[in-house]
């Protein structure tokens, strides 16, 4: 499905990503882990191009994209991506929050548009909420509805930017649960996350990754369970104290 | 005393409306005109074209920088001058056109700056959410970035106006016949300074006061509640 050969990424002097080589197949879900500034955010923002990558390839079900403007519109509209600070626009309600994106770069009808937006309300548990602003939401509701925003847009892959990490602790429940339903219903997923119990229960495979290289992946089980690397062992096990 | 004070004050008022007529007229004009051509230099300023770039950040140093008293005498004079010059022939110029243009350019500079801000005050979260999920830069702003700093800078553009509606009587030196030059126009006429310069502060003030009542409502109506 997705396919990442010899990317590198700089800021400035500041090598973030060092040569990744990375696949997810279809129906697949993959957590990235890792210390912070290790470069997962990074890689996961240039699959769909938000940030341009210095190196390197990316292809989408075997086509390979390029950094021209037609090809990035192209490859965000088949990639959702749920932003760690979820990014609603505040001046539309939730039900045009969903609505905006397939309207104008789909050119959907109003009609199936609509019922397809409240069904996906309805999937985040939030269908009552489809005529409230993003202000009047909670975090958890606000990330729902963000989820529901990427998937309007029907895409092919869905890309997590730490979804949890600025929710309140009771609330991160409610975003992991409409995840795991989203996996469940067979959706490619790469998700960044500080989640172990999440990636433990709901990933395939478990990407570990530090200094802008992938130290070690594998089933996500297994990996958990039982890391091979020095610098993997050393970081589960501070996460879990 | 007194009476005549009043008498001038009312006597005044007639020519001074006709006046303000011209007066918002030119506000309104040059606001609108000015919104559109500052939405155009505020693109071009944060574009990623450097000489987009360089030139829109030279427009705006420049009709910032220089008095608008001498815009408005460049563009009245200086222009059918420089022209007249070069083609052998007049132009005349209508001095309420002139005035406009002026205004327009003038407002452009600023309210590009006051746009500048509200976008950025919005953080890239916004338009990358948008582009994220397909949206071309052009429809991020249209739908996503410019709505919200438009509202944002509902305040600021109120200030322009306000200025905008008092920097007007800068057009009686090119004998726009606005609230001003109509004053001092019946003040020639009967001597009577200090009812009608009186009588034009209040005029003045009014508008402004009116037209700041405006903006406030439009705040509140378009507050985004976040």
């Amino acid at each position: 499905m997705i396919e990442i050969r010899g990317l590198q990424k700089s800021f400035g002097e500041l090598k973030v990503l060092k040569g990744i080589d990375f696949a997810v197949s279809s129906g697949e879900v993959v957590c990235l882990i890792g210390p912070s500034g290790s470069g997962k955010s990074t890689l996961l923002r240039c699959i769909n191009l938000l940030d341009t990558p210095n190196q390197g390839e990316i292809s989408l079900e075997g086509k390979s994209y390029q950094t021209l403007p037609k090809e990035v519109k192209e490859l965000r509209s088949e990639v959702g991506m749920v932003f760690q600070h979820f990014n609603l626009f505040p001046h539309l309600n939730v039900l045009e929050n969903v609505m905006l994106a397939p309207a104008k770069v789909r050119q959907l009808e109003d009609g199936p548009l609509r019922e397809l937006a409240t069904k996906l309300l309805r999937e985040v548990g939030l269908a009552d909420k489809a005529a409230a602003y993003p202000g009047n939401l909670s975090g958890g509701q606000k990330q729902r509805v963000a989820i529901a925003r990427a998937l309007a847009m029907q895409p092919k892959v869905m890309l997590f930017d730490e979804p949890t990490s600025a929710l309140d602790p009771e609330v991160v429940g409610e975003v992991l649960a409409v995840m795991k339903q989203l996996a469940k219903g067979g959706m490619t997923m790469v998700v960044v996350t500080h989640e172990m119990g999440f990636a433990r229960e709901v990933a395939d495979r478990v990407v570990f990754m530090a200094d802008g290289k992938i130290v070690e992946e594998g089933p996500a089980r297994e990996f958990l369970a039982n890391p091979q690397t020095e610098r993997a062992k050393a970081f589960l096990g501070s996460e879990l104290k | 005393m007194l009476t005549d004070f009043f008498q001038h004050l009312v006597g005044s008022f007639p020519a001074l409306l006709k006046g303000a007529g011209y007066t918002v007229l030119v506000a309104l004009l040059s606001m609108g005109l000015g919104l559109l051509l500052g939405l155009f230099v505020c693109l071009g300023k944060i574009s990623k074209e450097r000489f987009l770039r360089v030139l829109c950040s030279g427009y705006i140093d420049v009709f910032r920088g220089t008095p608008l008293l001498v815009q408005i005498l460049f563009i009245y004079f200086g222009f059918p001058s420089l022209l007249q010059q070069l083609f052998g022939q007049p132009f005349p110029f209508d001095p309420l056109v002139a005035g406009t243009v002026a205004f327009t350019l003038n407002a452009a500079a600023y309210i590009a700056e006051i746009l500048r801000a509200g976008i950025s005050s919005l953080g890239k979260g916004q338009l990358e959410a948008a582009e994220s999920l397909g949206l071309s830069y052009i429809q991020a702003m249209r739908f996503v970035i410019l709505p919200q700093a438009l509202r944002r800078m509902i305040p600021a553009l109120g200030n322009e106006f306000v200025t905008l509606l008092k920097d007007t009587s800068l057009l009686s030196a090119i004998a726009v016949t606005e609230i001003v030059k109509e004053g001092r126009l019946y003040i020639s006429r009967t001597y009577a300074a200090f009812p009608t310069y009186f009588a034009i502060a209040l005029l003045y003030f009014v508008l402004t006061f009116i037209a700041t009542r405006i903006f406030n409502r439009l705040e509140e109506r378009f507050k985004i509640h976040d």
